[in-house]
């Protein structure tokens, strides 16, 4: 449980930094630009998003496989 | 700073509407036939200025329930009209002065450079035009109440015909009627048209800078505009410039209109290039010169039948620098037919991916907030109401993330198949708002969450051992036990941390009232009329007595 919180947190850290910069970036978009710095700013957006999205993927997925390997251990492996 | 927008109407009708009916609803509607009349001159006229976006779309739509159109058109910069020319004259067709201002505006196509970066202009490719001359003559008249018009146009358009497309400038009518206008300029940049008194001069756009503004939804005259800026640019020799709150609107020194493209399409005709299409036949209004005689005679004809058919092709669009600039009329499907990819298709797979990233993360909170629902639920089956009322404040602010994060995701425009450009960035801004509020919802929210998750893990769980909840056995890892005539003391040191002590005291009738403290506090009473001795009966006793779920370690002596 503690290292499934400490994963949350891991990734709530990582994520926010990265949507942050995800709104700084679309904030730039106040300003008069060009087409291809527009899509350049979404390009960088949407990057953000994807890697956040994995992280929480991957620690998701980490946390879960995880818990069912260690319940699958203590079912099997325990005396 | 939000986009202002000014309301022109020119006299265009919804299909089958009659003009004594819709000018008979707008009568009720402005509750005076002369401003009525003033609108059905055949030319556009500027019924309000400088409105907010949703005022705007209020007066749209007391429009269309009249049963005519009126257009939208991102206001010149409220700011241009009332402050020095130099103060602000962006963003149209100008270098954009500092970044981080204004509405977002899109730039010259050839910009390059790091995003966060000033706008470099390009190279200037001709001469910049001489600031305007227009001779402009009495204030804006408000004797229209509810307008803010611009019937001086009306009556100088009056003589000036039909607005032709001024994709009409390279013909020979067009050129005829600049021969017969030598001197043609155009309103300064953010100035109402005819409503200005001073004729000083405004800077003059410096480079043909290919400016897109922000319109309304569904207007798409962005593609124009900057064309036909281009166009100017190229082709009218002196004293041009454009008016930032009518920009489709070109006079002559006479303050005559001379040449206006009308709205385009949003995207041109399907598989043809920009380069073809702007070399292909236009559409062709009528000529200056001929649409003068046309719209001064029958102004009414334009506005009772039902619409043309807009042309195919964006107007404005005549010269292949312009049409090459502008390839944002072309749809992402348009664009992988043809094989040619512009910064629309970019922008299209840029936001596919933002939306897929956006919504396997609030997939992502929604499957935290569920876990944290079931462990919390969990501690309600078991009556552990410590980790059961901390555990739900996590479980609604991950659940309350996810949701709006799901929400921000279906904001994105998802019609990226027959998207254009201006529908892109319309999509973008109207998503900004709407991503402020969630990055401050989700950043309170999600710090909040991992808080609460963590006093969940910690405050709950102790709170739930102190009362004897706790799921997990205490194992008993030293202890010691006093004894006294007047009662006895057992402390044990258990895992978890804490010194718990069960205190008896002899009563009158031999049996014991003991007390069970935890760390010193009190955690509840009884009476023993037992006393026990070694470890595994203290465990026992202390465990039915105090609900400790104690058991003994497996190293430690019974003794």
């Amino acid at each position: 449980m503690l290292v499934f919180a400490l994963t949350l947190v891991g990734v709530a850290t990582a994520s926010s930094a990265l949507l942050l910069r995800a709104a700084l970036t679309l904030r730039g978009l106040d300003a008069p630009h060009s087409e291809r710095q527009i899509e350049e700013a979404i390009r960088q957006v949407s990057h953000y998003w994807i890697s956040s999205a994995t992280f929480w993927v991957v620690a998701l997925a980490g946390s879960i496989l995880t818990f069912f390997a260690a319940g699958a251990g203590v079912l099997f492996l325990a005396p | 700073m939000s986009v202002r927008y000014d309301i022109v109407f020119s006299g265009q009708l919804l299909p089958d509407q009659h003009v004594a009916t819709v000018k008979e609803r707008l009568v009720a509607l402005f509750r005076s036939p002369e401003k009525v009349e003033a609108l059905f001159t055949g030319e556009p006229v500027l019924v309000k200025r400088a409105v907010s976006g949703p005022d705007a779309e209020r007066y749209r739509a007391a429009f269309a329930q009249a049963g005519a159109v009126c257009e939208l058109f991102p206001s010149a910069s409220p700011r241009a009209h009332l402050a020095p020319p130099e103060v602000r004259t962006l963003p149209y067709s100008s270098p954009p002065q500092k970044p981080g201002h204004g509405t977002m505006t899109y730039g010259s196509p050839s910009g390059d450079g790091d995003f966060l970066a000033p706008t470099e202009p390009p190279e200037q490719t001709s001469k910049p035009p001489a600031p305007p001359t227009v001779p402009r003559t009495g204030p804006l008249p408000e004797s229209l109440s509810g307008f803010v018009g611009i019937p001086a146009v009306a009556q100088r358009s009056a003589g000036a015909g039909a607005i032709p497309d001024l994709a009409t400038s390279a013909t020979p009518s067009a050129t005829a009627q600049r021969e017969a206008h030598p001197g043609p300029s155009q309103a300064t940049p953010g100035s109402a048209l005819g409503n200005v008194e001073d004729s000083a001069p405004h800077p003059a756009p410096e480079q043909p800078h290919v400016a897109m503004e922000l319109l309304g939804p569904n207007t798409y005259l962005a593609a124009a505009v900057p064309a036909a800026a281009l166009e100017v640019a190229e082709e009218v020799p002196t004293n041009a410039a454009h008016d930032l709150s009518l920009p489709r609107l070109y006079r002559n020194e006479s303050g005559e209109i001379l040449a206006a493209p009308s709205l385009g399409p949003e995207r041109p005709s399907p598989g043809r290039h920009p380069v073809q299409r702007s070399a292909a036949p236009q559409p062709q209004h009528p000529a200056p010169s001929e649409g003068a005689a046309t719209s001064a005679s029958q102004p009414p004809e334009r506005a009772s039948g039902p619409p043309a058919a807009p042309p195919r092709n964006p107007p404005g669009v005549a010269s292949a620098a312009a049409s090459a600039a502008i390839h944002s009329g072309r749809s992402l499907r348009e664009q992988e037919r043809d094989g040619e990819r512009d910064h629309t298709y970019g922008m299209a797979r840029g936001i596919d991916a933002w939306r897929l990233g956006m919504t396997i993360s609030a997939l992502s909170f929604l499957l935290v907030g569920v876990l944290c629902g079931c462990g919390s639920l969990g501690a309600l089956i078991q009556a552990k109401i410590g980790t059961f009322l901390v555990g739900v404040v996590p479980t609604a602010l991950w659940l309350t993330a996810g949701g709006v994060l799901w929400a921000a995701a279906g904001s994105l425009p998802t019609r990226l198949e027959t998207a254009t450009t201006n529908e892109l960035v319309q999509a973008l801004e109207n998503h900004k708002g709407f991503w402020k509020i969630w990055t401050v919802v989700s950043l309170v929210g999600g710090g909040l969450g991992v808080v609460a998750l963590a006093t969940t893990l910690t405050v709950g769980d102790s709170v739930d051992r102190r009362s004897g909840n706790a799921s997990e056995p205490l194992v008993v890892q030293g202890w010691k036990k006093d004894a006294a005539t007047s009662g006895y003391t057992v402390e044990l040191d258990c895992s978890d941390g804490t010194l718990r002590s069960i205190v008896c005291e002899l009563a009158p009738d031999r049996t014991h009232t003991c007390r069970c403290l935890v760390d010193g506090e009190h955690g509840g009473e009884f009476v023993s009329r037992v006393e026990p001795v070694g470890l595994k009966p203290i465990v026992n006793w202390a465990r039915d007595n105090c609900d400790w779920p104690l058991q003994p370690a497996a190293s430690s002596n019974a003794e």
